[in-house]
């Protein structure tokens, strides 16, 4: 027996059938001249058949109560309940705290409104500038600088700016 | 473009129709459900207590829950989990008190059995509960009806390799120490 000890183990493998097929077909052959471990084996079968049995019925022995399911349902209704129909006192301590976190939290936003809108006024100030040359050229005298005088003619009267040259330079301008 | 709603409608309309409602998906698993509490526990009334907890807080997320599947996987590990705690809470207190023999669960009395077999079956418990944990919880979720050893990965949340190599331990410790 001490000899088949080191059998022990692939034995048990060999009765789940968790053997490679070299180590099953070893302890076959074994088994076929060693009485005391075709012995161990069947007694490991059937031990394993007994332990499979009992806890089958350790486990799914019992059943549930046959009022298990209304009790589920009646308490999860019940736990449901309250949440429909909640007191009285849980809506006024809710407005109170709303009107609390209005009172601590509006003040500030408030400030940080005011000072958006004042961040927004300027930047619409800003976008709208214009430089002074754009509104020199919408003035009046736009549209005589953009036509190209004449040969001989002048855009301003140059004899009233000199009136001791005015006959020598023909006396022509835009006026004559 | 009435036809896409159409379509859009009707399939909305069957999907809603198809999702089974709390009661439904509770008949389903109550047995299951029961059973792991009861493997763990080994106390029919524990075990429907934490059964009925797991249900509860399954209620509660049931808009999230709707589908068997999710529910089912979901259910086994809250049910698992809750079990486990109790049955934790359980060996401290025993631990506590010195007469922990009187407050030991008894298995459940079945008059078709012989006192062998009752003597059979607390023995297995008594060495089941000195397996560790690890091995027990393998060992006791596998033979919950209807959990194969994939199932038994989703409740304890390890690779299916290890879950067989605990059950191939714990079945191997067991065939030892339950020698005639």
């Amino acid at each position: 027996m001490n000899a088949c000890h080191r059998w022990n183990d692939l034995l048990l493998d060999y009765a789940w059938g968790a053997c490679e097929p070299a180590a099953a077909a070893r302890v076959e052959d074994h088994l076929a001249a060693c009485a005391p471990c075709t012995a161990t084996l069947a007694d490991l079968r059937t031990r394993e058949q007994q332990i499979d049995a009992a806890l089958g019925q350790l486990v799914r022995g019992a059943e549930p109560s046959s009022h298990f399911r209304a009790h589920v349902l009646a308490a999860a209704q019940a736990s449901a309940a309250p949440a429909a129909g909640q007191p009285a006192w849980k809506g006024a301590l809710a407005a109170v705290a709303v009107v609390l976190l209005a009172a601590v939290f509006l003040p500030p936003l408030a400030e940080r409104w005011a000072a958006l809108t004042e961040r927004r006024q300027t930047s619409v100030s800003l976008s709208e500038w214009r430089s002074p040359t754009e509104s020199l050229l919408r003035a009046p005298a736009h549209e005589l600088m953009q036509s190209a005088p004449r040969l001989g003619e002048f855009y301003f009267p140059l004899d009233s700016l000199f009136p001791e040259t005015g006959s020598e330079n023909g006396g022509t301008n835009n006026e004559s | 473009m009435s036809t896409r709603v159409e379509r859009w409608l009707s399939t909305t309309v069957s999907s809603v129709r198809e999702e089974p409602d709390f009661a439904t998906l509770l008949a389903e698993n109550q047995r299951r459900v029961f059973q792991i509490a009861h493997g763990i526990l080994g106390s029919p009334a524990d075990a429907e207590e934490v059964a009925q907890e797991a249900f509860l807080r399954a209620h509660h997320r049931f808009a999230s829950l709707r589908d068997p599947a999710p529910f089912r996987a979901w259910i086994g590990r809250i049910a698992f989990r809750l079990a486990l705690n109790r049955h934790r809470a359980r060996r401290r207190q025993l631990a506590r008190e010195t007469a922990w023999q009187a407050t030991r669960p008894q298995t459940a009395t079945d008059p078709t059995r012989t006192p062998a077999d009752h003597l059979f079956l607390d023995r297995l418990r008594s060495e089941i509960d000195l397996l560790p944990e690890k091995l027990r919880t393998a060992l006791l979720l596998s033979a919950v009806e209807g959990m194969d050893a994939r199932e038994v990965t989703t409740v304890l949340d390890i690779p299916v390799g290890t879950v067989r190599s605990r059950l191939h331990l714990a079945r191997k410790r067991l065939l030892e120490v339950m020698k005639p």
